[in-house]
């Protein structure tokens, strides 16, 4: 769970500070990789099993891990959709820095 | 039929539209059908696939919700049916009005993530048809924005998961995850992050975007985030609610162009409807005249106007600005805090200032300018009489002085005027 909240914080800090548009897409992506360790540490428990029922013992929560395979599909489709948005836009203005854009699209 | 049911319906339907005589026909069918369905169906709340399934709750915020947006998108819809429709843009318009549907329906907090990124995705490809490099770094934006709200808003189900064991909307949501959750949908609701990009969003997209985002689209916000309040005690929202109206108010000060003063107004208006004990009404006061100003945004910017359409304009602004005799005036009367109504009288005044600019000419009608009609609405109260006032007292003040407005504000003028508004308000 540390772990987790270690990267959500790192990818923060990466949308935030870092000025190259690739990463902050990247840091994007680290954000959601984080919150979907998030949910599997959530229902992770050092004496639980995989939750295949193979009998009466302890298992792992599957919810948190069935509905995060959504957020996962959900989280690959719009890093996709922005990398499209940036390779086209890198191409017409030939910059990858966030504050040259921004002076570029004032000006 | 259920709602929920007539809209997986429609939704099996959608591929029809890859036949090309089918898609005018199916564009004024959708909306229509919706706007039926919400009308005539019986409120319910059921559980689909058990404890972990899909819980749906349809009532009487979710009709008024979907019949706003119907309108919204049949304005729109109407605007453009002269126009060669292509089958993305016509599979994004009507899959993006069944996303809201389907939003306005959900009552389980997972659901709400998986129809705001839905919504995302549909918005993102809807703004990247016009590929100048504007349009481009305003989507790119949002795209950011949205993806780190998205992050920040399952974090904080996560912590609403461990503590009760579902994602019902009914469990009662701490202040810890409550702010999460809130942070996360205001992000994509654009009140704030990332430079507020709303204001560059509106400007750089296509006028019938705008009309869309603005007018239908926020109300996959505001209904999700009204109802965790209302249902689970979410306090984050109507406690953060008044001051992030007075912050986006601030927007149509400084901004000239006008659908930036427009957006300006949004952020304004989705923190008011917050913040009020139900906004249905505000909504569809505020869907309806939305969508019918940024529709008419390119008339405004030419600075000329056919005079049916400038009696449209005029009443779809009196009711954004909570008018008495207006269904925005009606909304208003809900007010509780003085800050929203400061926040409506400052983010009002620069659109009736920009309005005032654009000469009416000719007989022009359009089919579109009926719908602002549908905002006169028989209720007068004091408060919005007061505010009213105040927002013409602002206007007049700066005519007679041949001050422009947009250009060098007086700013001592509008602040005393609005603070006084509100201070009577207050008493």
């Amino acid at each position: 769970m540390t772990a987790s909240l270690a990267m959500i914080l790192v990818g923060m800090m990466g949308i935030t500070l870092n000025k190259n548009i690739f990463v902050k897409i990247l840091a994007v992506e680290v954000m959601n990789v984080g919150t979907v360790l998030l949910y599997v540490s959530m229902s992770y428990s050092p004496s639980s099993k995989p939750p295949i029922f193979t009998g009466e013992v302890a298992y792992a929560d599957p919810v948190p891990q069935a509905v995060i395979i959504t957020a996962i599909v959900i989280g690959f489709s719009i890093l996709s959709l922005s990398v499209s948005i940036v390779s086209l836009l890198v191409e017409k203005v030939k910059r990858e820095d966030s504050d040259d854009m921004e002076r570029m699209m004032k000006g | 039929m259920r709602a929920h049911i007539a809209t997986l319906v429609l939704l099996a339907a959608t591929p029809l539209a890859m036949l090309r005589p089918m898609r005018k026909p199916m564009l004024l069918a959708y909306p229509i059908f919706t706007f039926i369905v919400a009308a005539f169906s019986g409120e319910y709340h059921i559980k689909i696939l058990g404890k972990f399934g899909v819980s749906l709750k349809f009532d009487r915020d979710s009709k008024i919700f979907m019949i706003a947006v119907s309108v919204s998108f049949l304005m729109i819809i109407l605007e453009n049916l002269e126009k060669e429709q292509s089958f993305k843009e016509t599979f994004l318009i009507l899959t993006s009005l069944l996303t809201l549907s389907a939003m306005f329906m959900s009552f389980d907090l997972f659901n709400i993530y998986v129809l705001t990124e839905v919504l995302s995705i549909q918005a993102g490809l809807m703004a990247i048809d016009k590929k100048d490099k504007r349009t481009l770094w305003a989507t790119l934006k949002y795209l950011i924005v949205s993806g780190t709200g998205a992050s920040l808003y399952l974090v904080g189900i996560a912590m609403v998961y461990q503590k009760f064991g579902d994602f019902s909307l009914s469990n009662p949501i701490d202040p810890l995850p409550g702010a999460f959750i809130t942070t996360g949908l205001l992000m994509r609701a654009g009140t704030f992050g990332l430079g507020m990009w709303l204001p560059q969003f509106h400007s750089s997209v296509s006028d019938k975007l705008s009309a869309l985002f603005s007018g239908s689209f926020i109300g996959g916000t505001i209904l999700p985030l009204w109802r965790m309040e209302h249902f689970a005690n979410l306090t984050a929202v109507s406690t953060v609610a008044p001051y992030l109206a007075i912050l986006g108010s601030i927007v149509p000060l400084i901004s000239k162009s006008y659908k930036r003063i427009l957006a300006g107004s949004t952020m304004v208006h989705i923190t008011s409807m917050l913040s009020i004990g139900n906004p249905a009404a505000y909504f569809m006061s505020h869907a309806v005249s939305k969508t019918f100003l940024f529709l008419r945004s390119s008339d405004v910017k030419r600075d000329e106007i056919s005079i049916p359409n400038m009696v449209a304009l005029l009443v779809a602004t009196s009711s954004l600005s909570g008018f008495p005799f207006t269904l925005g005036g009606f909304a208003e009367g809900l007010f509780h805090s003085p800050i929203l109504f400061i926040g409506t009288i400052i983010s009002s005044t620069p659109l009736f200032s920009r309005i005032s600019k654009v000469k009416s000419k000719g007989w022009n009608f359009s089919p579109v300018s009926i719908f602002p009609l549908l905002l006169l609405y028989p209720y007068f109260s004091l408060k919005s009489l007061l505010s009213s006032l105040a927002i013409l007292g602002i206007f007049l003040k700066i005519r007679n002085d041949r001050v422009l407005f947009l250009e060098r504000i007086e700013w001592n003028v509008a602040f005393s005027l609005a603070f006084l508004a509100g201070v009577i308000l207050f008493f």
